[in-house]
């Protein structure tokens, strides 16, 4: 326990130097103007930072600015739907019911009061019970062998399920054009060269920043351009209103101590629903934030209020977005395994600082993962201070003319890849990826797992044709050992899992209940 | 009312990942192996099965917008097509092209001004003046802090900029 909260305080120590702590700021800042842009998220930002980070002499850094990005947006998000009823996130679209409804009844501030409060309590919350799951995990880091590493990658690229949203074919389609990208370039092993198509320049593959890029910045910015035009008239309610009065002078009380009474609770169940399921492979915070919205709909003893802006609804939900980010770093940091687009990102940020996420990223740079857990509790504090007060500033950022941010986020996509590598055919090739981002997003096909398989397809191959290698070609080598066997029964039954219901159901010789369970994007 | 239903795009798509699935899998033959061959062990393992799980794959997409149809998807993509106004996408992609011709013999700075500006207004923008300052001063300043704070090395052009 000693040497844990040892680590903890080094933490604390690095992350409180004075450039750390504007990186810091920066994510956090930065993470809430996307997260209240409806439409541009963490997973856009941080691919189109991806290319600067090339310039970081230190990963810490980046991470901390990554980190601080990823729970800003969190933050941000339910300021547009209380506002604006436009999710600026997916993982917000809970908080909309009734955030929305509690605005247009002059109750904005109590509604991002609460949102703001169960945001800093569940993410509190959430980060304390990552720093309690490091160090176990961390001493598991040195019984890995090539075999287990492998093994890994196939649980990882099992538990995509979880990335999938509606469709299995879709999702399993994805990754395997994620694989094929993988594949594109000089082979690690033999030096030969592979689906190249006589391209010189894709011999040294395609970088996971340009494929972040494009699928990200480029296939987002055309698919809400295409419908831009279509686009219906945007309401947004100011919470320095008039109406938001009470008796018409003063701007009404932030939360009374009735809101207080309805809303710790619902914060703290939202934060026990949240961790686990962002720790779990089920798709980011979209099925937690909506569990915890019918949670405290049954619960409540006001239930005549849900549909009409019940502050439980609002508060229960914020937390367990919140929270579930805290959860998401658990498998992300431990097992390199990501359940949420803008993990998968961050993923391949690691990949950027030759980092290995997983068990040895704990042994191996330690000060790193203690540094960026420091980090989440002071960029939780900064939030909190940054979003209530600041919140006339936000609102204003929603008069940005989408006109010029999709623009700009076309330039700075073109920059970033042009800025790495000064070669015009690298930025073709990631318009390229951009169009085919675009038609995924048209039809639903998810957009992480190709991200997954571009950065852990080579990794779960060399790690294969090592240990087959090794064994001089003895296939026995995957079963020998329990770890990797464990291993691969998990992503067996990350595999089956959302059959469940209906292999159940078989077994107990019942129709087809509901099919398979649904996570996702899309749900 | 029922929503409507569009099964032409997922289609599309569908063949459109068939034959990258196909385009990979020749390739996956033409990768020279000295050796190896198809050893399991080889650099042909990998592809081979990543593009075979993608032909099947598209397959099984398409054979689901015929037989027992995935309707949520086709009522998804008919939504999408209805907000959809084709030209503004197809503009954009033509200002990338655009873009990326421009940007070694035009320089950084005045590449970026004219296609911010062009981008805003074939999104819809009506304040074209405005697009222009926003352009010249993004352009200007990007090329500024990349080149001076960062040594990134942008196309200079014709004048310096």
């Amino acid at each position: 326990v000693w040497v844990f909260a040892a680590s903890l305080i080094d933490g604390f120590g690095a992350v409180l130097s004075p450039e750390n702590l504007l990186l810091a700021l920066a994510g956090v800042t930065l993470g809430t103007l996307v997260g209240v842009l409806p439409g541009i998220g963490p997973a856009l930002t941080i691919a189109l930072l991806l290319p600067l980070t090339f310039n970081f002499s230190d990963p810490v850094g980046a991470f901390i600015l990554f980190a601080g990005i990823y729970a800003g947006g969190m933050y941000g998000g339910s300021t547009t739907s209380i506002l604006l009823n436009t999710p600026g996130e997916s993982a917000s679209v809970a908080t909309a019911i009734e955030g929305f409804q509690m605005a247009r009844r002059g109750r904005a501030r109590a509604a991002l009061a609460t949102a703001a409060i169960g945001s800093f309590v569940a993410g509190t919350i959430g980060i304390i019970l990552l720093t309690l799951l490091a160090q176990p995990v961390a001493d598991l880091a040195l019984k890995f062998r090539a075999q287990d590493y492998f093994a890994l990658a196939i649980l990882a690229f099992a538990s995509v399920t979880a990335l999938v949203g509606r469709s299995i074919i879709r999702g399993w389609a994805s990754l395997a054009l994620g694989l094929l990208i993988g594949c594109v370039g000089i082979d690690q092993l033999t030096g030969q060269s592979r689906l190249t198509f006589g391209v010189d320049q894709l011999g040294n593959g395609i970088d996971i920043v340009i494929v972040a890029v494009g699928l990200f910045a480029v296939g987002e910015a055309l698919h809400m351009a295409a419908k831009l035009r279509r686009g219906g008239e945007e309401k947004l309610i100011d919470p320095g209103d008039r109406g938001q009065r009470d008796g018409g002078t003063k701007p009404a009380r932030w939360l009374s101590r009735r809101d207080v009474r309805r809303s710790w609770k619902p914060w703290l169940r939202g934060a026990a629903i949240g961790f686990p399921f962002g720790a779990l492979p089920s798709g980011g915070a979209e099925v937690p934030t909506f569990l915890s919205y019918a949670t405290e709909k049954r619960l409540s003893k006001h239930r005549e209020e849900f549909g009409k802006g019940a502050i439980e609804g609002v508060a229960g939900p914020e937390a367990a977005n919140n929270a579930s980010f805290s959860g998401t770093l658990v498998p992300l940091l431990t097992l390199g395994i990501p359940t949420s687009a803008t993990a998968a990102i961050m993923l391949a940020a690691f990949q950027i600082f030759n980092l290995q996420p997983g068990p040895q990223l704990f042994t191996n740079n330690s000060e790193l993962v203690w540094t960026l857990i420091a980090s989440l509790y002071i960029g939780n504090v900064m939030l909190l201070l940054l979003n209530l007060p600041m919140i006339r500033i936000w609102v204003k950022v929603l008069e940005i003319p989408r006109e010029a941010l999709y623009a700009g986020i076309l330039v700075f996509a073109t920059l970033g890849v042009y800025s790495l590598s000064g070669s015009i055919v690298e930025v073709l090739v990631m318009y390229a990826i951009g169009v085919v981002g675009f038609f995924m997003r048209r039809y639903e096909f998810p957009i992480a797992p190709v991200i997954l398989g571009v950065i852990l397809g080579p990794v779960m191959e060399v790690q294969f044709r090592r240990a087959l290698v090794a064994s001089g070609g003895d296939a026995s080598v995957f079963v020998d050992r329990p770890l990797t066997v464990a291993l691969l029964s998990a992503a067996l039954l990350a595999l089956l899992l959302p059959y469940a219901p209906s292999i159940v159901g078989k077994l107990r010789g019942r129709p087809r209940p509901a099919g398979r369970l649904a996570f996702g994007e899309s749900d | 009312m029922t929503p409507s239903v569009s099964w032409r795009g997922p289609r599309i798509a569908g063949l459109a990942l068939l034959a990258l699935g196909v385009a990979a899998l020749v390739a996956t033959t033409r990768i020279p192996s000295v050796r190896d061959g198809w050893a399991v062990s080889g650099p042909r393992l990998v592809p081979l099965v990543a593009s075979l799980m993608l032909i099947a794959l598209s397959i099984a997409f398409l054979v689901r917008t015929v037989v027992r149809p995935d309707i949520e998807l086709a009522q998804f993509a008919a939504a999408e097509a209805a907000k959809t106004h084709w030209p503004t996408p197809g503009l954009v992609m033509a200002a990338l092209l655009g873009y990326l011709a421009l940007l070694v013999p035009a320089g950084y700075a005045l590449a970026t001004a004219l296609f911010f500006t062009a981008t805003a207004r074939a999104l819809g923008s009506r304040r074209p003046l405005r697009d222009v300052i926003a352009g010249i001063v993004l352009g200007t300043v990007v090329c500024y802090a990349f080149t001076r704070w960062l040594g990134v090395r942008l196309p200079v052009g014709p004048w310096g900029v």
